[in-house]
């Protein structure tokens, strides 16, 4: 067998080129999380709703705020939008919709609103988080007014009813006949620290 | 290559060659560290193994018997990751380093010592990753991750501080993995035979090339989702926290894009090494060497382009969900052109079958079905029912032990010869076959039926109706664990003595490898071979 | 190895191995054709 020398090759360079790579995709993985966003704002992917507020920086629920425009009510059909609502570990507050269902025709504008109380003796600050079923929906969705824009502060044994105003544009797929809106509702001292107070509370 | 070169010119160095321990701890040589990741990774298996048989005795009926829920948890994520981390990725980077540079005609890998740190990481971080049990049964925290291997959100931001030595041996094990990567793709781009084209490449150096580069591309954005998931808990950032305006199902993209390539790159190094064993016991050539090729990069784009079948449950538009249907199956084209290859590859073949061969075939069967119920699962609609059941669990025992791990032994004993210079017993090899498949088949057919059935996997406890598979399953679970202690007797066997190996070991074997002698020498093509 | 095979016994075992083959391919092709016929 011929049998020869082995010849001196570059490594470094494409040592750093390789690492210019993992560079790049640890970066990608941090790009991805304001991608996201936006690609749930566009698709309604998630669930994400339209109309929203800013908050720390923050996306809430979108990107931006509804405007009340006064589109044309769609008469022709109905939709049902049902509400929900569900209080995370660690708040210790109860909330319920006082309207469970309506039918509305896309296009109407609807105000309803939730009863929510503060079952501890002290003051506690939670935010909602809306969350529209299904995502092909959610980008129709637009809410005028929500409790859900701004952080909530219910002080002991408080109960307060929290108002909605919304409308379901009339681009809405007419395939759809039934929409959910759900809020999840958090405490605002972040899911570790919740978790272990409640820990305590139990 | 038609003349056998038992005597090979050994260049004399002035090098230091410190004895025992300290040889093993600096050692940059590419045959000392492919034995120290082998090793490892052997025993990590064992380690992985314990634990799952834990999990299997505690299923083996109803109701809790032998461990708490958290336990549990904590059982089967680690298991999961060791098994992933620990065993299967060091054994494929052992081979790559043992064999690159003898199957290309280099004298070593490119970065010797960058080899050294690679493996050195390895051992801290398994360390890491498994000390929180140690800690609990001495009073300090409650014990490892109990999230199982992916991390999910908001449940790994609550979690106890396992969470955070799983997501510091997490880095560590990437980063010796992308060293790992780093090192393969520049000795295979610059330390080649002259002559040896890259459509000569041997097939083993094409698969962990493509691995490789997934490896460097998708392991940093685990990296990324872990280091997120830390300033979360440390922090005070929001990334998936829905209260703060982040969202828990970025987590799920995040992981699974690395998480699905993932699941190839434990799989191209063992498509790599089979059709050099099928073409070995078959006598006769490759079928297909091209195919295969453009298989393994088709595979390798694919593989990040389709993560969201590991979620298609937690909501998505219909658009997005068909995206990533037809994706998935979309993989199963090229993977069938390497079952063809595969099978063509034998066929009209003189066939024989030593323990290689059998593990081969084996293999073939086994992942096959594998790859079916994979399609099974990358169905939307069936997808919503199994989703999260023990039919998920069969799948991906299927891809993982009967392809993994057993594409591993094949690979093994197929080389050991090489390795040590001794062939092993022939007739343990066999007997452990025959033992590994009848029994592997015992534990993961039953949950076929038990996902089908209903049964959510990572939950101690089960209704009465699913018990007799349950017990069917840990039966064989045992027998399974077991069996491995034969194959872990019969290397050490190996090492010590046996008959010795010629240089081709196998009558039929092609390749620069069996150009060296067996073992070969501490150094080998100092002075290269010209390929024509 | 072992013992070499004799070129005999090397040739039936290609005949076998083609035997097989084919064996295979009308047992797929028989699955495929009667899952045609497989309605629900
Ligand atoms: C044609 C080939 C394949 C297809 C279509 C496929 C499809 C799928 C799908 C859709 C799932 C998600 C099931 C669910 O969670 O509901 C899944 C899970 C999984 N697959 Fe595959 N698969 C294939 C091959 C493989 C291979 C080759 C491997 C490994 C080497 C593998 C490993 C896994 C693993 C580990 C999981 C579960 C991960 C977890 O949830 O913990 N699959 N597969
Ligand atoms: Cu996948």
């Amino acid at each position: 067998m011929e049998q020869v020398h082995p010849a001196p090759h570059d490594n470094a360079r494409l040592v750093r080129r390789l690492l210019l790579l993992v560079a790049a995709a640890f970066v990608f993985a941090f790009a991805m999380v304001p991608l996201y966003d936006v690609l749930c704002e566009a698709t309604g992917f998630n669930g994400k709703t339209a109309g929203g507020i800013i908050r720390d920086g923050f996306a809430v629920g979108g990107l931006k705020a509804g405007t009340a425009p006064t589109p044309a009510v769609d008469l022709t059909r109905t939709v049902r939008v049902e509400f929900t609502g569900t209080v995370m570990p660690g708040l210790p507050w109860d909330m319920r919709p006082l309207t469970i269902s309506l039918d509305l025709h896309p296009g109407e504008m609807q105000q309803v609103s939730y009863l929510v109380r503060n079952t501890s003796n002290r003051e506690v600050t939670g935010q909602a988080v809306p969350s529209v079923t299904p995502g092909q929906a959610a980008q129709h969705f637009e809410k005028i007014e929500c409790f859900c824009f701004s952080q909530q502060t219910l002080g002991p044994g408080e109960a307060r009813e929290m108002p909605l105003a919304f409308i379901i544009k009339p681009e809405v797929d007419r395939n759809i006949t039934h929409i959910t809106l759900s809020y999840a509702f958090f405490s605002t001292d972040g899911q570790r620290e919740t978790l272990t107070s409640a820990r305590e509370v139990r | 290559m038609s003349s056998v070169t038992t005597t090979h010119p050994v260049e004399q160095h002035a090098e230091y060659h410190p004895g025992g321990l300290l040889r093993w701890l600096t050692t940059t040589n590419h045959k000392d560290i492919g034995t120290m990741y082998m090793t490892f990774a052997l025993i990590m298996f064992f380690v992985g193994g314990i634990m799952i048989l834990a999990v299997r005795a505690e299923l083996f009926q109803p109701g809790l018997q032998l461990m708490k829920p958290e336990f549990f948890n904590q059982l089967i994520g680690v298991h999961a990751l060791v098994m992933i981390f620990a065993a299967l990725m060091p054994a494929a980077t052992g081979f790559a380093n043992w064999m690159i540079p003898l199957m290309i005609g280099a004298p070593d890998m490119a970065l010797p010592r960058l080899n050294n740190w690679g493996f050195w990481l390895l051992p801290p971080a398994a360390f890491l990753l498994t000390l929180p049990f140690s800690l609990a049964l001495l009073g300090f925290g409650d014990g490892a991750i109990a999230t199982g291997w992916t991390f999910y959100a908001p449940l790994s931001v609550q979690g106890g501080w396992g969470v955070d030595f799983a997501i510091l041996a997490v880095h560590i094990l990437g980063i010796s993995s992308i060293m790992g990567s780093i090192n393969i793709i520049v000795t295979i781009f610059n330390m080649r035979a002259p002559g040896m084209t890259m459509m000569k490449l041997p097939l083993f150096a094409w698969g962990w090339l493509i691995t490789a580069f997934l490896l460097i591309a998708t392991l940093p954005v685990l990296a990324g989702a872990v280091t997120m998931l830390l300033t979360d808990r440390h922090f005070g950032t929001h990334f998936f926290d829905a209260a703060g305006g982040g969202d828990p199902i970025l987590f799920q993209h995040l992981f699974w894009f690395f998480g699905h390539p993932e699941v190839y790159i434990l799989l191209l190094p063992v498509w790599g090494l089979m059709p050099h064993v099928l073409s070995t016991f078959s006598r006769k050539p490759v079928y297909g060497y091209k195919a295969q090729v453009y298989s393994f990069i088709a595979i390798g784009i694919l593989s990040v382009v389709v993560w969201a079948h590991h979620f298609f449950t937690a909501g998505m538009p219909i658009p997005a969900l068909i995206y990533f249907m037809f994706s998935t199956m979309a993989i199963s084209l090229p993977l069938a052109v390497l079952f063809f290859c595969w099978i063509a590859t034998m066929w009209k073949g003189a066939m024989s079958f030593e323990t290689p061969m059998l593990f081969a075939v084996g293999f073939i069967v086994l992942f096959g079905i594998a790859g079916l119920t994979g399609l099974i699962l990358a169905d939307v609609a069936a997808d919503a029912q199994y989703h999260h059941s023990y039919f998920v669990v069969a799948h991906f025992h299927y891809a993982l032990f009967a392809g993994g791990i057993m594409g591993v032994m094949t690979g093994v004993y197929y080389w050991l010869p090489k390795w040590t210079g001794h062939m092993y017993n022939e007739t343990l090899g066999k007997l452990h076959f025959w033992l590994t498949v009848i029994s592997f088949n015992l534990t993961f057919i039953p949950q076929f039926f038990l996902g089908l059935a209903g049964m959510p996997r990572r939950i101690p406890d089960y209704a009465l109706q699913f018990a007799e598979f349950n017990a069917i399953s840990t039966i064989g679970a045992f027998i399974l664990g077991l069996s491995q202690l034969l194959f872990a007797w019969n290397v050490w066997a190996c090492v010590r003595g046996g008959k010795k190996a010629e240089s081709r070991s196998w009558e039929g074997a092609e390749g620069l490898e069996w150009e060296l002698p067996s073992p070969p020498p501490h150094h080998t093509w100092e002075i290269q071979p010209q390929i024509k | 190895m072992e013992q070499p095979f004799s070129n005999e016994d090397l040739e039936r075992r290609r005949a076998a191995s083609r035997r097989l083959g084919w064996l295979i391919a009308a047992a797929a092709l028989l699955l495929y054709l009667a899952g045609l016929f497989i309605k629900r």
